[in-house]
């Protein structure tokens, strides 16, 4: 019994505090090259890197967004974590003039090839290094892999429990509940859980506010915190290449018809065959609930 | 008599309107080509700001200016928004005296050409037109309601259409690979879709002159100098009022949707300074993002002291572009050494303004062989004794 | 989840793997061996003695694992509201696929509550054997239960493949799953084939904004797993009577508690589509002439339940508002269909759309340069084709319906 009161009051001490200090948020960001300008060399079938502009995924700006926007209600720190080369910094650098606190880069040659397990693993060792947080948040996926994968391996790899694709944080209590709405199919979830926990975010979840130049500027001022694998509690066969079970054999370019298909004429036989064509090429023009019902139907 | 064969290359401002004017003579079969899309280069990222009277262009050149102006207009009048005219009126403000002399002749100019416009030393006038400006030591400012600027992509696919409707070609996504001489004439050009015989050919390449003129065995004077712009987004998301042209000598702005352009004026880039000038590769340039830091001290540093209000702006987008510019911030336009290579280059931050002046002068000259004091004055002659113009 | 664990199932309390464990870690509870992980260093001394195959460790090395002891393809039969997803019967299309290659056997990893009907309905698509917990203790959505339940049956039957719909769910639950196992999962993939040399899964997906594609090996490491997306691949149909079709439960895998409690579901009927998000975007520019023409994009539009957007020409002019500007100085955007009226395809309106899927072009000129990145392009007055697309449209729809 006597336990039992000491802990509560452990527990009561602990919350209390977080009221006075308000929340700890890592937001998890990548950068990725802008797709929009990425082109193909059409000789080689290749990317060509060339002069291509890197920033945040859009999808983490959504994140960063909603972690300024916690902090200004409930007070406490934003921190920023990466892993990527030294170039990220640009992108951390970003980040503060959004308003995020401090910057921690996770860069080293042996980061190099990590796969979405790799990257979950070596983001939470660095969260860990942080002291963890109350929240973490991420986009939902990277504008450049497309997975979304590595925000349930970072909430794997530290054990909290984790949401996926959240459009709203509804409340966060003092006693460190938190009720968030999650897309799906056809509509959403309310769903309720308990501080630590991890998110990724959806667009819908807020509109980012853009950088102001005086925030640039004094962004500009700010120490951007380097670690690289010696720093970390880690074990080196589970990083980069070594660590990812996946490896990507063969890149080549989707065959793309580079003239489309011309109609012309009679209007009426025009459109039949052009929606007779699109919907073989399976495109369906179904009203979207429709749609989303037959995701899970 | 057989017609004049003329392919002009690069299918921006110039070229395009050159093209239209060509295509205007029965005696000419023109050719555009463009490697690209029709005015995707330099002309894309132009802020297109035609204004009847600015320091972009000294007063001397008012002719140039003012038939630029009415050219576009005469697009509009023709199908309005062919040429993509916001009128917003613009406003340059007088820093020096100096500044002022000119804005005051600049005003006169227009006046005389039945434009309303009028110089300002009231501040509380100023500040109603644009509210966010700090006026702490400027001594007026020139003000006109019947400018504003043009969308120079717009008014290029524009002159395209028409040219085409007088039988010219122009092709896109057409790059010239190789320019064929026999001895010192040019024959013709070679593109990736096949090859063409002309009688001249016209380099109206921009930013890329300095490759384009080497195959023809040319080192033009030509440097790129960068077009670093921001685009601003209001803190409030909407302006209130009407953002119109606004020019200081060392930047300028104007309003893209709710948003607000903004750029360093080309005549203050320094051909000598690295950090503005050099010689680059224009096809490694992306549609958005690349501007350097500088940029953005230079910037803060400018709306600190005139308009600090714009500072809570947040940065929406940015871009960068190169401008072609001579060693005097005046185009190169005529013959050079090379017979049948005919030149229409170098309009560096002034391309919009310039090109149709440059169109009709340059055909003329191509079709009678009569030149204009524009032309006589632009020669690459001016650069012979200074510049080995012979590609290595 | 353990690293290792003892399948109670299997163990006899012979006690064989307590005199082999270096390190004290094993105890006899109940006439079952009970391993104490904080004592265990996961050196397999008790793998070998095991008459029964009762423990099992899952390697946390990266030297790879002993991969040929793992057989068949598994799939994760998600479903919702008591009917299954219809992803799944596109998985079972692609599994039945890679069975011709394979030859090994089609399973399905089911959970739920009251499943017999949808395991049965899996065995009539050709799933060999249905991989079953059927408890009230499985929350529809509690996606941390069902990964971990996922982990342990996919430990216990040592499946070669391992895949789960394109889905929100499918993409929570394998992510999950993957780190439990600490093994490859590949995203979304459009293609699945069996590389004929090493009998590999090739797992195909598209990459930078769909302008590449990768195709990506797991070797070593099991199962090899993957995310398939919804609508590329076909359904399969209803095998032959005779097929018979196993169900396996495992009702030994206890149930762990849910960190996340469900409050409900809303249903969303009309979500407004924002541009940036939109499936379907129908945009007007020049062409339309007029701002009274602009309801016709917005009838189209509303068609489809896509989004409406504009070319800076339009919003210059005073047409529609700046929001709905798309090109290189407003917004950039990537539908799965965007249909191009009256715009002649400038450069700053191609920065901001033509990384589109599919661009449809309704243009009277042909000479217009939309029509270079256009897969289709429809030439003739958009006052005659958008009303005729919109009531051949609205024909389709409603037939399906």
């Amino acid at each position: 019994m006597v336990i039992l009161f000491l802990l509560k009051n452990i527990f009561y001490i602990e919350f209390k505090r977080k009221e006075e200090l308000g929340l700890k948020i890592i937001v998890c960001i990548k950068q990725v090259p802008d797709t929009t300008s990425v082109k193909m060399n059409p000789e080689t079938n290749t990317l060509i890197r060339d002069g291509v502009v890197s920033i945040i995924n859009p999808f983490d700006t959504y994140a960063i967004e909603e972690g300024v926007r916690l902090k200004e209600k409930y007070g406490g720190e934003i921190i920023a974590i990466s892993m990527g080369p030294p170039q990220v910094e640009e992108s951390l650098r970003d980040a503060l003039s959004l308003g995020v606190d401090n910057t921690y880069l996770l860069t080293d040659i042996a980061f190099a090839g990590a796969d979405t397990l790799a990257t979950g693993y070596t983001l939470a060792a660095g969260i860990k290094k942080l002291g963890g947080a109350d929240i973490i948040i991420l986009g939902r996926q990277a504008m450049d892999g497309d997975t979304g994968q590595v925000g349930p391996s970072v909430g794997e790899n530290l054990g909290i429990p984790h949401i996926t694709n959240v459009r709203k944080i509804e409340q966060i209590d003092e006693d460190g509940t938190i009720i968030v709405e999650r897309l799906l199919e056809g509509g959403y979830l309310r769903l309720k859980t308990k501080l630590p926990v991890l998110l990724t975010v959806v667009k819908e979840i807020n509109e980012p506010r853009l950088p102001t130049i005086k925030a640039k500027m004094l962004a500009r001022k700010k120490e951007i915190v380097s670690w690289d694998s010696n720093s970390l509690d880690i074990e080196t066969g589970r990083i980069g290449l070594t660590g990812s079970p996946t490896q990507v054999i063969k890149i080549f370019t989707p065959p793309k018809t580079t003239k489309g298909k011309i109609y012309q004429g009679n209007v009426k036989t025009s459109v039949t065959s052009f929606l007779k064509d699109i919907q073989n090429a399976g495109i369906q023009f179904i009203k979207k609930e429709d749609r989303m019902k037959n995701g899970t139907n | 008599m057989a017609k004049k064969k003329v392919g002009i290359i690069g299918g921006g401002i110039v070229g395009t309107v050159l093209g239209y004017n060509l295509s205007l003579y029965d005696s000419v079969d023109v050719t555009l080509f463009e490697k690209d899309q029709i005015g995707s280069g330099t002309t894309a990222k132009s802020a297109g700001t035609v204004c009847l009277f600015d320091d972009s262009l000294p007063n001397k050149f008012w002719n140039v200016r003012l038939y630029g102006f009415q050219t576009y207009m005469n697009l509009e009048k023709e199908d309005k928004g062919s040429a993509g005219f916001d009128n917003t009126g613009t406003l340059v403000l007088a820093t020096d005296k100096k500044v002022e002399e000119s804005i005051k002749t600049g005003i006169a100019l227009a006046i005389a050409a039945g434009y309303k416009a009028k110089y300002l030393t009231d501040h509380d006038k100023i500040n109603k037109i644009l509210p966010d400006l700090n006026l702490e030591g400027i001594l007026g400012a020139g003000w006109t309601r019947d400018d504003g600027y043009f969308d120079s992509t717009m008014a290029s696919n524009t002159f395209v259409k028409k040219m085409r409707a007088n039988g010219a070609k122009v092709f896109t996504t057409t790059k010239v690979e190789k320019i064929n001489m026999h001895g010192n004439k040019v024959t013709g050009i070679e593109t990736n879709n096949g090859s063409y015989n002309f009688d001249v050919v016209v380099d109206a390449s921009g930013p890329w002159t300095r490759f384009t003129g080497r195959m023809a065995g040319l080192e033009l004077p030509i440097w790129h100098t960068k077009a670093e712009a921001f685009f601003l987004a209001p803190p409030k998301k909407k302006l209130d009022y009407i953002f119109p042209v606004l020019k200081y000598p060392r930047f300028y702005a104007r309003r893209e949707g709710d948003n607000i352009f903004i750029c360093k004026a080309h005549l203050t880039m320094d051909l000598n300074d690295p950090m503005h000038a050099g010689i680059w590769d224009p096809d490694k340039l992306q549609p958005t993002g690349g501007t350097d830091e500088y940029f953005l001290e230079f910037l803060f540093g400018e709306l600190e002291r005139n308009a600090p209000g714009l500072l809570d702006c947040g940065v929406a987008s940015s871009w960068l572009g190169y401008r072609a510019e001579p060693p005097d911030f005046m185009p190169i336009l005529g013959d050079t050494q090379v017979d049948g290579y005919i030149l229409a280059i170098g309009c560096g931050g002034n391309g919009v303004i310039e090109a149709p002046t440059i169109g009709r002068d340059l055909a003329k000259y191509i079709v009678t062989g009569e030149k204009t004091l524009l032309i006589e004055h632009l020669s690459l002659k001016r650069f012979e004794e200074k510049y080995n113009l012979k590609a290595k | 989840m353990e690293p290792i664990k003892v399948i109670i199932d299997k163990c006899i309390g012979c006690e064989l793997c307590v005199k082999a464990c270096p390190y004290d870690a094993i105890q006899m509870i109940n006439k079952k061996a009970v391993i104490d992980i904080e004592k265990c260093t996961l050196c397999g001394a008790c793998i070998e003695p095991c008459k029964f195959d009762a423990i099992v460790i899952y390697k946390r090395s990266f030297k790879g694992q002993e991969v040929t002891s793992y057989s068949g393809i598994c799939l994760y039969a998600e479903h919702r509201n008591g009917r299954l997803a219809s992803v799944v019967l596109e998985i079972i299309g692609a599994a039945r696929k890679l069975k011709e290659d394979l030859n090994e056997k089609i399973s399905a990893i089911l959970l739920g509550n009251g499943m017999n009907p949808l395991a049965e309905e899996l065995v009539s698509y050709g799933v060999d054997e249905v991989w079953m917990i059927d408890s009230p203790k499985i929350g529809e959505f509690a996606e941390d239960v069902q990964a971990e339940l996922v982990a342990e049956i996919l430990m216990e039957k040592s499946p070669e493949i391992f895949l789960g719909g394109g889905t929100i769910i499918g993409r929570s639950i394998l992510p999950r799953v993957a780190a439990k196992l600490l093994t490859g999962l590949t995203a979304d993939c459009t293609e699945l084939t069996i590389d004929s040399k090493n009998k590999l899964l090739r797992q195909t997906r598209p990459a930078f904004g769909g302008n590449i594609m990768a195709t990506i090996l797991c070797e070593n490491h099991r199962p090899q797993m993957a995310t398939v997306r919804h609508k590329v691949m076909d359904e399969a149909k209803k095998v032959k009577s005779g097929h018979k079709g196993k169900i396996v439960k495992f009702n030994h895998i206890k149930i762990p508690k849910t960190k996340i409690e469900v409050l409900g579901f809303v249903k969303e009927k009309d979500i407004t589509v924002n541009l940036v998000d939109a499936d379907f975007i129908v945009s007007g520019g020049r062409g339309l002439q007029d701002p009274k023409n602009f309801v016709l994009i917005e009838e189209l539009a509303r068609t489809i339940n896509g989004a409406v957007g504009a070319s800076r020409a339009a919003v210059d002019a005073g047409w529609i508002p700046y929001s709905h500007q798309i090109g290189l100085t407003g917004r950039t955007v990537k539908p799965i269909v965007y249909v191009a009226c009256g715009i002649s395809g400038a450069i700053q309106h191609l920065a901001g759309m033509k990384s589109s899927d599919i661009i449809v072009a309704i243009n009277n000129d042909l000479n217009a340069s939309i029509l270079d990145f256009s897969q289709y392009g429809i030439i003739g007055d958009l006052f005659e084709v958008v009303p005729e697309l919109i009531k051949q449209l609205k024909e389709l729809t409603g037939s399906k319906k």
